[in-house]
């Protein structure tokens, strides 16, 4: 069986061992009232679902894993608990209100009622940026507030930068990825300076 | 507090063990003199002690980000930006446990347990050579080194022999060659720019770091070649690269000779003013706060430069009014490190079929080739740098400061990203006295012992030195073809390359330094400093490895004196 078959394989038979909670996630993902299998301590519900849409947006199931098989939201929950000291987390809920706020004005409706679809079209409006305009945003969110004239814009682009990145990095960094995917080689055992790329495929899991 | 004394009377007292300490332990131990060696910290058991070793990102709870618990707890540590993840911060101490003070930012990274850094340190040996050891007495600058470097050489030859260091020979006079093991491999990129080098500079060379790393076939006792798993900063059970806890500890406890008290924490060195000699130490217990004395006819210091020095600073007597040694003034002054986070980065094209193998955990190295004695070389400012860095295909992480998202950002990621390449070099530092540390007995820690204050700063010649370096970075890239080519000069403070040394130095005249040629203290003979502390400047060179050939050669000098009866 090559990589990409048991990728596809895997996709669904995980779905019972790893990524079983994450489906009921995206059960709960439509509904946001249903209860979550997995306890979120710094998200409510609504922005469980809000995450949720966006990492799924951010990096989607396709012949391979998406965010969602791999409960990201979970893993984001964690680090804005316990990793992101008082003023980042400060500046994710800003953020998640502004987000939530520019839903509500452009569709009429909460963002924890919103669908798929909807939360593509504002993601693109965000995120599809020449690389300049995206070099502009970065040396925004890196700004010292203090200096900051259009700070909605700034904490916005925190908030979906935060999620971004920590969906990113959990998904990259994780066991189904880093031993299925990519090639896990935890004792390489010697070294070979230049290889051909195509000889070895996929990148080493980190 | 009852003080308790400890009867029995050792050969020798080494405080400290790491890469200094255990050297000096193995080298006493080996002569056949009963040595025991104190360390502040925890015990480190190599293999069984290494929690991290084998786990993968994701066994990490938070893959690898520290938590805000956890980060309060390191806020000085966390500034070298990779010490305190969660693979190695077991590695680096509380800093709300042992403060420190500072006049002038000073990024004091400490590892109190056995093996000290050597566990963590980034395993780059080269030599010193005379262009370094002459460069103070040419230049009219602090004092002159009281060593030359046939002093040292057999030392080195020693010391690579047992550690094992995999490199390639180059036959520079500034940077002598050693004893090495075949080197590891530059990738397709790096030998590419290595061409370019040899082709376009005369006196520019590119090679394979030398790496305290085991390949080739020579066996070296309970250790086993490097496997490439570039986990180095966790401790390596194979003992692949070389440090205290899998080499020097264990050929000393070999002997028998050897007596290992952790949780020891030596603050005193005992003088007596009728033999003038030192006569033991005293230590308090880590963990029940207990005042303990030790007995010993020859003391080694290696705690690191600034622990050193401090128990010095700290061994006052009718005497020693103002240290132990401190008949110059000079303990706890020239305090150096090497400046850094200045150099270069670029894409490169024209290798987008080559790819490498995984984990290789070294850098290449272009020795220093400004201010070699000549007039073609000779700059606007004193001494010189040496690059350290690497070629490589970016991984997913290239995709964080940008904004892409859906099915094709993810799998692009899958695949290994463009090449780049990038150096850093480190940059000598001037001795300059004003640049201390010093005790400050108002500020206690929870043992009751005096903290250490810093006031350090590099200076004008420093800052000339790293304008060089990032034009120079910049130009051998442009050079080289490398497109999008960026220089970098990040902000450097004293003691975040690790590698701080000078506060007390070796010299000819006692009015002017704390030791002599042998690294004794030139007015208590049978102490031994021979950690950084005993630097009389701070050539480019990573130093540890002469640290442990001056450590082999000093703890070679005591026993023969002990034998010779002259302590």
């Amino acid at each position: 069986m090559n990589r990409r078959d048991s990728l596809k394989t895997m996709t669904l038979s995980m779905t019972a061992i790893i990524a079983g909670p994450s489906l009921l996630q995206l059960l709960s993902a439509c509904e946001p009232e249903r209860e979550q299998l997995w306890k979120a301590h710094f998200l409510n519900s609504h922005q469980v679902f809000i995450v949720g849409q966006l990492a799924d947006l951010i990096l989607p199931q396709s012949e391979s894993i998406g965010a969602l098989d791999l409960v990201i939201p979970q893993f984001i929950d964690l680090v804005l608990k316990n990793v992101l000291d008082l003023e980042a987390q400060e500046k994710f809920r800003k953020g998640g209100l502004i987000f939530e706020e520019k839903f509500k004005s452009t569709f009429k409706k909460e963002a924890s009622r919103g669908s798929k679809k909807e939360f593509d079209t504002l993601l693109k409006q965000y995120f599809e940026l020449s690389e300049t305009q995206q070099a502009s945003i970065f040396k925004l969110v890196n700004s010292d507030i203090s200096v900051v004239h259009n700070r909605d814009k700034y904490y916005l682009y925190s908030y979906l930068i935060c999620i971004r990145h920590y969906t990113l990095l959990g998904f990259y960094s994780s066991k189904e990825v880093g031993t299925t995917i990519f090639n896990y080689q935890p004792v390489p055992g010697v070294f070979t300076p230049c290889i051909p790329l195509k000889s070895v495929g996929n990148n080493y899991a980190v | 507090m009852k003080e308790k004394k400890h009867q029995e009377m050792y050969d020798a007292i080494v405080i400290g063990t790491g890469i200094s300490g255990g050297w000096a332990a193995k080298e006493l131990c080996e002569q056949g003199l009963k040595t025991l060696v104190l360390e502040r910290g925890r015990m480190v058991e190599h293999i069984n002690d290494y929690p991290t070793a084998h786990q993968d990102s994701w066994d990490f709870k938070y893959r690898g980000m520290p938590t805000v618990t956890s980060a309060k707890t390191q806020k000085k540590q966390a500034r070298t930006g990779y010490t305190t993840n969660e693979e190695s911060k077991h590695w680096f101490v509380n800093d709300l446990k042992h403060p420190y003070n500072e006049d002038k930012r000073f990024d004091w990274i400490r590892g109190y347990h056995v093996g000290g850094r050597s566990i963590t340190w980034g395993r780059q040996t080269l030599r010193l050579s005379n262009l370094d050891f002459e460069a103070n007495k040419k230049e009219g600058i602090a004092v002159d080194w009281p060593i030359r470097y046939h002093d040292i050489a057999p030392w080195y030859d020693k010391v690579e022999e047992f550690i094992g260091v995999s490199g390639e020979k180059l036959g520079l006079d500034h940077l002598p060659d050693g004893i090495f093991s075949p080197p590891m491999e530059l990738n397709c990129v790096e030998t590419a720019f290595r061409k370019k080098i040899k082709n376009t500079y005369e006196n520019r060379h590119l090679i394979m770091g030398r790496f305290a790393h085991l390949t080739g076939t020579k066996k070296h006792e309970g250790r086993s070649n490097c496997l490439f798993r570039n986990r180095c900063i966790r401790g390596c059970p194979m003992g692949g690269y070389f440090s205290s806890n899998s080499s020097t500890l264990p050929a000393a406890n070999k002997t028998n000779n050897m007596t290992l008290r952790a949780n020891s924490i030596v603050h005193k060195i005992i003088y007596d003013p009728n033999t003038k000699l030192a006569t033991g130490v005293e230590v308090v217990d880590r963990l029940s706060h207990e005042k303990i004395i030790f007995k010993a006819k020859v003391i080694f210091c290696c705690a690191s430069t600034v622990a050193s020095t401090a128990i010095l600073l700290n061994s006052t007597s009718p005497r020693f009014p103002n240290g132990m040694g401190n008949d110059s003034g000079e303990l706890g002054h020239n305090l150096m490190d090497h400046h850094f986070k200045v150099g270069a980065t670029a894409n490169v094209d024209g290798f987008e079929d080559s790819f490498y193998s995984n984990g290789r955990p070294t850098s290449f190295h272009i020795p220093r080739f400004r201010n070699l004695g000549d007039k073609k070389s000779k700059q606007n400012y004193l001494r010189g740098f040496g690059f350290q860095g690497s070629a490589s295909r970016s991984n997913w992480q290239r995709a964080i400061n940008e904004l892409s998202y859906g099915k094709d950002l993810k799998e692009s990621l899958y695949k290994p990203g463009p090449w780049k390449i990038g150096m850093t070099a480190f940059g000598e530092c001037l001795p300059y006295h004003e640049n201390k540390m010093y005790l400050n007995f108002n500020k206690p820690n929870e043992w009751g012992l005096p903290t250490v204050t810093f006031n350090c700063e590099f200076k004008e010649n420093e800052k000339l030195m790293r304008a060089d370096i990032q034009q120079e970075a910049i130009n051998m890239f442009k050079t080289a073809g490398f497109k999008n080519v960026k220089g970098y000069d990040q902000p450097s403070f004293p003691g975040n390359s690790i590698h701080e040394m000078g506060t007390a130095r070796m010299g000819h005249d006692p009015k002017t330094s704390v030791l002599n040629k042998n690294n004794q203290v030139h007015s208590v003979l049978n102490v031994y400093v021979t950690d950084g502390a005993c630097m009389s400047s701070s050539p480019y060179q990573n130093p540890s490895l002469t640290y442990m050939a001056l450590t082999a050669r000093a703890a070679n000098h005591a026993s023969k004196q002990l034998k010779n009866n002259i302590f």
